[in-house]
């Protein structure tokens, strides 16, 4: 695990409140409790589970000595369905998605509360026409109904193009799931198109179904990376990303729209461990590496403090958050989904995923329309 | 007896030896559902020593008391490594006891200074941070006074085991002690971090640093990296002697990356050489802002309370400088040196490029911005605007900024207003280019600091149209299309808060109150000062100024919690919105005479 991975992506939504010109709509913030898993762990009765769901937005967790109990947009409980996920937490998004704005969605949460599922489905399943299937191929299906729809309102006079990219983000690389001969690409940075995946293939999609077998193909190469190349699927960030473009015609003025869809699956948040959040742990200096590897990160959190100095510093965010900056406390709309897993076991990965939660609540974003005018009036 | 049953000391060396392999080599092979296998072996073989020590009495009391106490160290060390840290500490704490009364002899220093230094790390895994500083600054100590006692190179711990003829040179061993050490003082710099000790943290950072140097233990572009990441930190601090030698030093180590190293470090190349055009672009962006921070801290000095250069303090500050000059910089100097001597040459020769001391006029400052002029030509080459947006446009709005500050030392007011252009001329094709969409926040970064570049420039074209005995024509033009610009700026800043429904928000967000209400009042102010031979179209001009200053007060009284930020501004408008009226009465008056 590369320093600094998940515990940025903490640091960067905490520093994003106090910088200088974030506004307008906050994140929105979903808590996903997942059953405990199938063995019969319920035999204690409520006994071993740490928390309990009070109302579809307040939650309680069996905290000693007092409760504590927080409150999100939206907190679905064991039997919500992945049908009832969708429509609470992606649909408004998807919709946003077609009128020109960005949107984000991000799973959080320890490894096994159940990340993966919600956003694709059983993970034994390759079919995304399944029943259980999760909120990245109900999304296709919403967008791909949506374009229809304004197509059929609109005839001639409106196109759309769709594209896609699957990346996957390991140990501070960027790999490409859509063509796994490929490795070590970069983030660059395009004065119209913003941050970008320089070299990432983008598959043109025209349907649901094509978009579901891009989806398929990408997540099989992740999988078969992480046996064949060692690369563990629990420390690696998952960005599906679709870009949707809408192309109207009126007289001679072209209007185009284009927005951006980000599907995020992010590594497991128990890795944090790794990173300085850990809290006062010293880094050590390696035995055999003359290089005392956290000095830099130490410095830099002395001139982190500086007081408004203008100031350079010189180690960079890391690659998720430089890849999502927009969605977090930037230009798009976002929502958080944390999965939490009820298991007394996990009270302490419960209470850090439900804290960081609350604090995403406070992130501010503000959406803008992505249009742009060309041709000529007179 | 046992150790002969064993081989005797050559088989309890070889066991000594295997295990710490084991331990530092074979475990990092360690697969991730083993990973601690090779430690446990380890520590087996390490136990088995110790059993065969206590039956091999040979050299006496104190040697076996030493090798123990070697064996207490590496099974301490071994069980915090495999996470168990009540054991660790355990066979840590046995360690110390036992080397306690001959800590300060050269068979024991270093031993019990790692014991320490592992102590430190052990607390600090506990969360108890004040614990771990008493025992590294117990090892600090314990060093200090050995090499003012002592000093001779003193034996390190893995020679206690080992046959005589393999013994390290003097040399190997003072290198491994001063290793030793310059951990201790890392990890202090990080306890000071954690207990928010800002300031020794830093000094810790600097001696690490400068150890480093000494003992040839580092890589140049990491050490580059982290010296230049220093230097903001005293910039932050207005240090800008120690923010200047970190930069020079910076500047000429990085310029050893890439040369073949020396023959003992052949197997350690530099982790990230790839990077090399990047990492001298992003110590040249320090140096840029070194430049910045000094020519704004001067201007801070020398500014009157209209921001004008003061000439009386100039003078004063000219007077104290040259006393001043000579007595202290020596003495702080000698405290923060890096380096040995041909190294300390070359940081030296560096340094000579640019001044540390405050610039007190135009001659001074000028200098200082050219080299922060040539500094961004560096970074710019690196960080071009297709590829590195953000970056890009980081260096360039420090340009302006450089030309800003240097505006403030220039007496002549056309000249003044040409850096200003040149300011217009960098940052207006880069905003014309840049997607909102994606960079808002930089859009209105640049938004404020064009309109505020306009308007300066027209306050400057009016106080030159004061000194003419009459206004001409073109200074008119001049002065109105300047205005116009800045309102455009302005405006174009407030509505980008506007909500996608295109709706001014009712209540502003903290983060944007002040820019936002500045730009209303400028906004007003520079309706003001359009100039118009129309009655009618000055009468237009003074209403909407008036509207704007309104917004103010009304704003203010709605949500009084927004009054400390602007009250200057406040204050004015209050003012404004009382005499506006009566001055728009006359006028009113004045035209329908005319009728």
């Amino acid at each position: 695990m590369a320093p600094g991975v998940r515990g940025d992506l903490r640091d960067s939504s905490i520093s994003l409140l106090n910088s200088p010109s974030v506004e307008g709509d906050a994140v929105k913030v979903f808590v996903r409790v997942r059953p405990p898993s199938d063995r019969p762990a319920l035999t204690d009765g409520d006994q071993g589970l740490c928390l309990s769901v009070l109302s579809s937005n307040t939650i309680r967790l069996h905290s000693k000595p007092e409760p504590k109990i927080f409150t999100f947009d939206y907190v679905a409980n064991m039997e919500t369905t992945q049908e009832s996920v969708f429509s609470s937490v992606a649909k408004n998004i998807v919709e946003s998605c077609m009128n020109g704005y960005n949107g984000t969605i991000f799973a959080y949460g320890q490894t096994g509360s159940g990340k993966t599922f919600t956003m694709m489905g059983p993970s034994d399943s390759d079919n995304f026409t399944h029943s259980l299937r999760g909120v990245i191929p109900r999304s296709f299906e919403y967008l791909f109904f949506l374009i229809e729809r304004e197509k059929e309102k609109a005839g001639s006079g409106k196109s759309f193009l769709c594209k896609c990219s699957f990346i996957e983000i390991y140990n501070e690389q960027i790999f490409d799931l859509l063509d796994s001969a490929s490795a070590g690409l970069f983030l660059r940075e395009h004065i119209k198109k913003g941050v970008f995946v320089d070299g990432a293939v983008e598959q043109v999609l025209s349907s649901a179904a094509e978009a579901y077998q891009v989806l398929t193909t990408g997540w099989r190469n992740r999988r078969v990376a992480s046996t064949s190349m060692n690369r563990e699927s629990s420390r690696s960030h998952a960005v599906f990303t679709i870009t949707v473009e809408s192309m109207e015609k009126n007289n001679e003025v072209v209007n185009i729209r284009s927005s951006l869809l980000n599907l995020v699956d992010l590594a497991g948040s128990e890795r944090q461990k790794d990173t300085h959040t850990e809290g006062l742990r010293l880094k050590e200096a390696g035995n055999i590496n003359r290089s005392l590897s956290c000095l830099g990160q130490v410095i830099t959190a002395l001139v982190d403090v500086g007081n408004g100095k203008q100031r350079h510093i010189c180690y960079r965010d890391s690659k998720l958050t430089f890849l999502l900056r927009d969605s977090l406390g930037g230009n798009a709309k976002t929502c958080i989904i944390a999965n939490v897993h009820p298991g007394s076991k996990c009270f302490g990965e419960t209470l850090s995923t439900l804290n960081f939660a609350q604090r995403a609540k406070l992130i501010k974003n503000k959406a803008v329309v992505n249009e742009d005018t060309q041709g000529n009036v007179s | 007896m046992a150790a002969a049953a064993g081989g005797g000391w050559p088989a309890v060396c070889g066991k000594f030896r295997a295990a710490r392999t084991l331990s530092a080599v074979e475990s990092l092979k360690d697969p991730e559902t083993e990973p601690y296998r090779s430690k446990y072996s380890a520590r087996a073989l390490l136990q088995e020593v110790k059993q065969l020590l206590s039956a091999a009495e040979e050299g006496g009391e104190a040697v076996l008391a030493v090798r123990r106490a070697v064996l207490e160290y590496e099974l301490g060390v071994n069980h915090t490594d495999t996470e168990e840290l009540s054991a660790g500490e355990e066979h840590l704490q046995r360690c110390t006891q036992l080397l306690e009364p001959h800590r300060l002899s050269p068979d024991c220093v270093s031993l019990y200074i790692q014991a320490q230094n592992n102590l430190g790390i052990l607390w600090s895994q506990r969360d108890e941070i004040e614990t771990a500083q008493t025992y590294l600054e117990s090892a600090e100590a314990l060093y200090n006074q050995y090499m003012k006692e002592d000093g001779n190179p003193p034996l390190d711990p893995s020679e206690h085991f080992m046959a005589e003829e393999e013994k390290l040179t003097d040399q190997e061993r003072s290198k491994r002690f001063e290793k030793a050490y310059t951990h201790t003082l890392y990890y202090l710099a990080q306890v000071y971090q954690h207990l928010d000790m800002i300031e020794k943290a830093a000094q810790y950072c600097h001696t690490t640093l400068k150890r480093q140097l000494e003992y040839c233990g580092y890589y140049p572009v990491e050490w580059a990296r982290n010296a230049a990441t220093l230097s903001q930190y005293y910039l932050s601090k207005e240090c800008f002697m120690e923010a200047r030698h970190c930069l020079a030093a910076a500047s000429v180590i990085f310029s050893q990356a890439g040369q073949v190293p020396s023959a003992e470090d052949v197997d350690e190349t530099e982790p990230d050489q790839q990077d090399l055009p990047e990492r001298k672009a992003e110590i040249a962006r320090c140096w840029i802002k070194y430049c910045l921070n000094l020519l704004q801290s001067a201007r801070k000095l020398l500014e009157d309370n209209i921001g004008e250069l003061d000439p009386d303090r100039q003078l004063e500050l000219k007077a104290q400088r040259k006393k001043e000059e000579d007595e202290k910089e020596t003495g702080r100097k000698k405290a923060v040196l890096f380096g040995t001597s041909d190294i300390c040459d070359s940081v030296l020769a560096m340094e000579e490029k640019v001044s540390s001391v405050y610039p007190l006029d135009f001659q001074e400052a000028r200098e200082i911005f050219l080299v922060g002029q040539n500094y961004v030509q560096e970074a710019k080459e690196f960080f071009q605007v297709d590829g590195y947006v953000t970056d890009h446009i980081e260096i360039v709005q420090d340009h302006s900024a450089l030309f800003k500050v240097l505006a403030f030392f220039e007496e002549d007011y056309e000249r003044r207003c040409k850096m200003h252009k040149r300011r217009i001329d960098m940052l207006e094709p880069i905003y014309a280019d840049l997607n909102p969409q994606y960079y808002l926040l930089i859009c209105r970064q640049l938004q404020c600091e064009l309109a505020d570049t306009y308007y300066e420039m027209m306050d400057l074209k009016v106080a030159i149209g004061n000194r003419l005995e009459k206004l001409d024509s073109h200074t008119v033009k001049k002065i109105n299309s300047l205005a116009q610009f800045a309102i455009k700026y302005y405006e174009l800043f407030l509505d980008s808060l506007r909500n996608p429904d295109k709706v001014f928000p009712e209540k502003l967000e903290e983060d944007v109150l002040r820019p936002a209400m500045v730009a209303k009042f400028h906004i007003a102010r520079l309706y003001g000062k359009l100039i118009t031979s129309d009655s009618k179209k000055q009468l237009e001009n003074m209403q909407t100024s008036l509207e704007y200053y309104t917004f103010l007060v009304d704003y203010c009284e709605k949500y009084p919690d927004a009054v400390p930020a602007i009250e200057t501004e406040l204050e004015l408008s209050k003012e404004m919105v009382n005499l506006l009226p009566a001055s728009m009465e006359r006028l009113r008056a004045k035209l329908s005479s005319f009728v």
